[in-house]
């Protein structure tokens, strides 16, 4: 009887392992996701608010809970590539500064969106992460300082999405971070400049080329800006370390050898300008510095904002936006389900 | 002694036919759930088609719409954009007509093998551009739905089809 009851045993559990219950399953509610996602995008774009969706999220989830039937569908979005709409700025500069920068960047609107800037004091030693991370630093550098020390918390910093912006003149010898971060060097004598002008990059994949589309085409800057790379007449005059014309985008027009350049890239994402506050300045000088900033701050996606679902999909999509400025991103939108 | 049963072979041998019993009657009643299943994916694989037939085609010929007696495939894709999910609202407005006095006509040029349903609404209206459906026909149970989110002129609105 117990062999019996064994055999029993045995056999249910083997046929149980060799003959599991049906169960048929299918893709068919991860697809209509996909496509759901993949004619949002789509259409939105055919109505022409696909530019207005990607940085309004007030106006996104309107469309969204219009147009998705499905209640138990959950929502969320990105932006890559763009500037953001709402930039945190770490600024290592005095109040006044400070204040400028908030002054000068209160207003700025690039192709029809306005684009917020929040700023915050911070020191060198450890940058300030403002609220979650900055997007760019400032360094607003006053009495020739030496930012050698600070070499290891720069690179830190730049090894993340933000970028640096360096404003400055120089009296005397450029220390390490000047010459291998920013890449720049004593030029030698100077000319006699009389005004300063804005370089065209020659392709579009120029360190300079974003810089230059924000400062002409964003916010309507000037080719030509009142002379500020000479001031005061006692600092160096500053030229490229691999006297590299593509990374300059303003530079003197007329000096002795290679001409002073007033704003230099070592990158898209690290800039140094000549401090014009040291002389008389106009919009263009702020508007300069606002497009810099912009220019080098970071442009991947805030955070990951993908919340806790069973299934889900992110569908990209390239978008190109040319009112003021040609402006080219990629637009994440993700649908999924909860459970 | 020859010709004789004993308990425990009764009882080896009941069980064992009950087992067999049982997997046998389980194989069975596994074969009409896969072959609905399988009717089913036969339905949204042509659901989906259609579907796409109507968003991102324009037909044949391309502005049937102008002399629909002419029409060997309907689709609402407007043919002067000749870009995804964008339909022509004179489409639009051809097809619901053409539907409402010959449904099957609209079956034959969308290549529906299934009963269907196509509802088209202005998501900024509301308003219903489409109501294709057979009249004549009770629905027989829904089997698959496919929406769709498509642009028309400055609005947009969802499409739904559903096949049975």
């Amino acid at each position: 009887m117990i062999e019996m009851i064994m055999v029993v045993i045995v056999l249910y559990i083997a046929f149980s392992i060799f003959f599991p219950g049906f169960s048929y399953k299918n893709k068919w509610s991860e697809a209509l996701l996909l496509l759901n996602a993949r004619d949002l995008i789509v259409t939105s774009d055919r109505i022409g608010k696909l530019y207005d969706y990607s940085f309004n999220q007030g106006a996104l989830q309107d469309f969204l809970i219009n147009s998705i039937s499905n209640e138990s569908i959950i929502s969320w979005s990105d932006t890559d590539g763009a500037i953001k709409s709402q930039i945190v700025m770490a600024c290592n500069c005095t109040n006044e500064q400070m204040v400028n920068l908030t002054r000068w960047m209160s207003e700025v609107n690039i192709n029809g969106r306005r684009i917020n800037a929040i700023q915050c004091f911070t020191n060198l030693d450890s940058i300030n992460p403002c609220m979650l991370s900055s997007d760019v630093l400032v360094i607003w550098v006053e009495n020739n300082k030496d930012l050698s020390i600070y070499n290891k918390t720069l690179r830190e910093y730049l090894k993340g999405d933000g970028g640096i912006v360096e404003v400055a003149d120089f009296s005397g010898k450029l220390d390490y971070v000047q010459n291998s971060t920013f890449g720049l060097k004593d030029g030698g004598a100077w000319g006699s400049p009389t005004y300063d002008i804005v370089r065209k990059p020659t392709t579009a994949d120029s360190t300079t080329y974003q810089a230059y589309k924000i400062y002409l085409n964003g916010l309507g800057g000037n080719n030509t800006i009142t002379e500020f790379c000479k001031y005061p007449q006692t600092i160096k005059k500053i030229v490229p370390l691999d006297e590299d014309r593509n990374r300059v985008l303003a530079q003197v027009d007329s000096d002795i050898g290679f001409p002073a350049s007033c704003v230099i890239f070592n990158s898209t994402r690290i800039a140094w300008m000549a401090d014009f506050t040291d002389t008389t300045f106009d919009a263009n000088h702020t508007k300069m510095l606002t497009s810099i900033i912009l220019a080098a701050s970071n442009k991947r996606p805030s955070t990951p904002s993908i919340p806790s679902v069973s299934i889900g999909y992110m569908t990209p999509y390239i978008n190109i936006k040319n009112a003021d400025m040609y402006e080219v991103y990629k637009f994440d939108l993700g649908l999924g389900y909860p459970y | 002694m020859k010709g004789q049963f004993g308990m425990e072979q009764l009882i080896s041998l009941s069980i064992f036919i009950a087992f067999v019993a049982y997997f046998f009657f389980q194989f069975l009643s596994l074969r009409p759930t896969y072959l609905n299943e399988v009717k089913n994916e036969r339905l949204r694989s042509e659901a989906y088609q259609i579907s796409e037939l109507l968003v991102n085609d324009p037909g044949y010929p391309v502005n049937w719409n102008a002399n629909p007696s002419l029409t060997q495939r309907a689709g609402l894709s407007d043919e002067t954009a000749n870009k995804t999910n964008l339909l022509s609202l004179a489409k639009i407005s051809a097809f619901d007509s053409q539907c409402a006095s010959n449904y099957y006509k609209v079956k034959k040029w969308i290549g529906a093998e299934n009963d269907f349903s196509i509802f088209l609404t202005d998501k900024s209206t509301g308003a219903l551009k489409i109501g294709c459906y057979n009249k004549a026909i009770v629905s027989q149970g829904i089997n698959v739905t496919v929406r769709r989110i498509v642009a028309f002129g400055p609005s947009y609105g969802e499409l739904i089809l559903q096949m049975w």
